[in-house]
């Protein structure tokens, strides 16, 4: 049997986050989280292992940069999830990265998920 | 009265506007009709002038005042023009409308009329915001002598408009969110391990909680909602006289309603299955209050205490309802909630900063 992936999931909606949490698991992988702040997934992130990671970029008016950085200086694929994805001047700070438009479709993660993390 | 006057004089034509569209000289009929037409005429155009609430003025090619209609000193707040004559008309704007006036004069000293929308201050300070037409005043020569330039106050058009803008803004806002839960209630209820029948009647229950919420929004924009009259249709539908609640009166915010709602549907529609609704004697006190906590400011404190139903079992699975309430809910209120199957009753309580209830949504 393959190792079960483990994908952060930062998103500050707790309904939003629920939802993305059983998507999730029922595709197969586990979940660290739902985290609701920067600062509980950065401390995640410091004492667990994870995969891949699923994070949304506006956190209560906060942008999530920090944790984004931090995943890329850890190597961590990651996708950005998202409804401010349009603006350009966010869009330049996210250079490449994959973004996934807010509200999310199940479709659209998870050939997203397919291309970024497998 | 005077127009009657007029008319009844006048067998003369009317002279050309000053700025007539063929550009022909503006007083040219003068000489050809007699002092007291020109006495009645000019009678004619004062008044005229008098009544509008536009204010219309007469710059030089320089783009200095020269006229003010007694109307646009009226609604421009001046009280005496004579202290203004003579200034640069561009420099009563700030802003894009500067630009916009300076470039309109540049029209008008090369023949042409132009239009913009812009703010400017009254000589009294008001801001307000105008509808401007600038065009040139032909000499008989043929080449513009002078400009007119006619600004229409329309500060609460631009208003209403701006109010209209932002409720259809909010109103998708909430749409969106509503839809959002509609959905995430669709994934919760329909599951491949429920009876479709049952996952039937349970959607159906909660779409129903959810439209119930959005009756009791009250407030101008509709986007709030008292938390009384959240309690009051909980206790309508599933309280049967024995759900009591008090606490001070509480406005929250368009999330915080939909997160209350369909929590307290939850935790209703278990009291009913399973708890101190289930039986003849159980009943349900809800209390609130806002407490100062020191370093936290204030503080909502939200209780919802059963007693005197069965015996109550600590469940095997969380389900939809506890998760909602316990992440959800807390979430939502930036706070923290906790369900506590206590053997006498299920105890609930929900702590968050008052300002996350009342803040609107960015």
């Amino acid at each position: 049997m393959p190792e079960t992936k483990k994908i952060l999931v930062l998103e500050d909606d707790g309904l939003l986050a629920m939802d993305m949490e059983d998507f999730l698991i029922d595709e197969g992988y586990a979940v660290l989280g739902p985290f609701s702040t920067i600062t509980r997934a950065l401390e995640a992130l410091d004492k667990s292992e994870v995969d891949f990671a699923i994070v949304d970029l506006n956190l209560n008016g906060m942008f999530s940069f920090p944790v984004i950085d931090a995943l890329q200086a850890r190597g961590i694929p990651l996708i950005v999830c998202s409804g401010y994805a349009e603006l350009p001047e966010i869009k330049a700070r996210l250079s490449g990265l994959p973004l996934l438009p807010k509200p999310w479709n199940a479709a659209r993660l998870s050939s997203l998920i397919e291309s970024v993390f497998v | 009265m005077r127009l009657g006057e007029f008319s009844k004089d006048a067998d003369t034509p009317v002279p050309p506007l000053p700025d007539s569209p063929n550009g022909s000289p503006a007083y040219s009929g003068e000489t050809r009709i007699g002092n007291r037409e020109v006495m009645a005429n000019s009678r004619f155009m004062q008044s005229v002038l008098a009544a509008s609430d536009d204010c219309i003025k007469i710059l030089s090619l320089e783009g200095k005042l020269l006229f003010m209609s007694e109307g646009g000193q009226r609604v421009m707040e001046v009280e005496d023009f004579d202290a203004l004559r003579g200034c640069p008309w561009p420099d009563f704007w700030a802003g894009a409308g500067l630009a916009e006036a300076q470039a309109s004069i540049a029209a008008a000293v090369a023949g042409r009329s132009s239009r913009f929308l812009a703010a400017a201050n009254t000589a009294k300070g008001t801001p307000k915001f105008w509808d401007v037409k600038v065009s040139p005043i032909f000499g008989a020569d043929g080449q513009p002598e002078t400009i007119l330039s006619v600004s229409r106050d329309i500060t609460e058009l631009k208003r209403s408009e701006d109010e209209q803008r932002l409720l259809a803004q909010e109103l998708r806002h909430r749409v969106k969110n509503i839809l959002m839960l509609v959905r995430v209630i669709a994934n919760q209820t329909i599951r491949t391990d429920v009876p479709a029948e049952t996952a039937r009647e349970k959607f159906s229950a909660r779409l129903m909680a959810l439209a119930e919420s959005q009756d009791r929004l009250t407030s101008t924009n509709g986007a709030r909602a008292e938390l009384h009259a959240l309690l009051d249709a909980v206790s309508t539908t599933h309280g049967g006289g024995r759900l009591h609640f008090s606490g001070p009166k509480l406005e929250l915010n368009s999330r915080c309603t939909l997160a209350m709602a369909m929590a307290l549907h939850e935790l209703a529609t278990n009291a009913m299955k399973y708890g101190a609704l289930s039986n003849e004697n159980g009943h349900v006190e809800v209390t609130w209050r806002v407490v100062e906590v020191a370093e936290k400011g204030s503080q909502f404190h939200f209780t919802w205490t059963e007693d005197g139903g069965p015996p109550v079992q600590q469940p095997s699975s969380t389900g939809f309802g506890s998760r909602l309430i316990e992440k959800a809910l807390a979430g939502y209120f930036l706070g923290a909630a906790r369900i506590d199957y206590r053997p006498g009753g299920l105890f609930f309580e929900l702590e968050a900063p008052m300002d996350a209830l009342t803040r609107e949504d960015t």
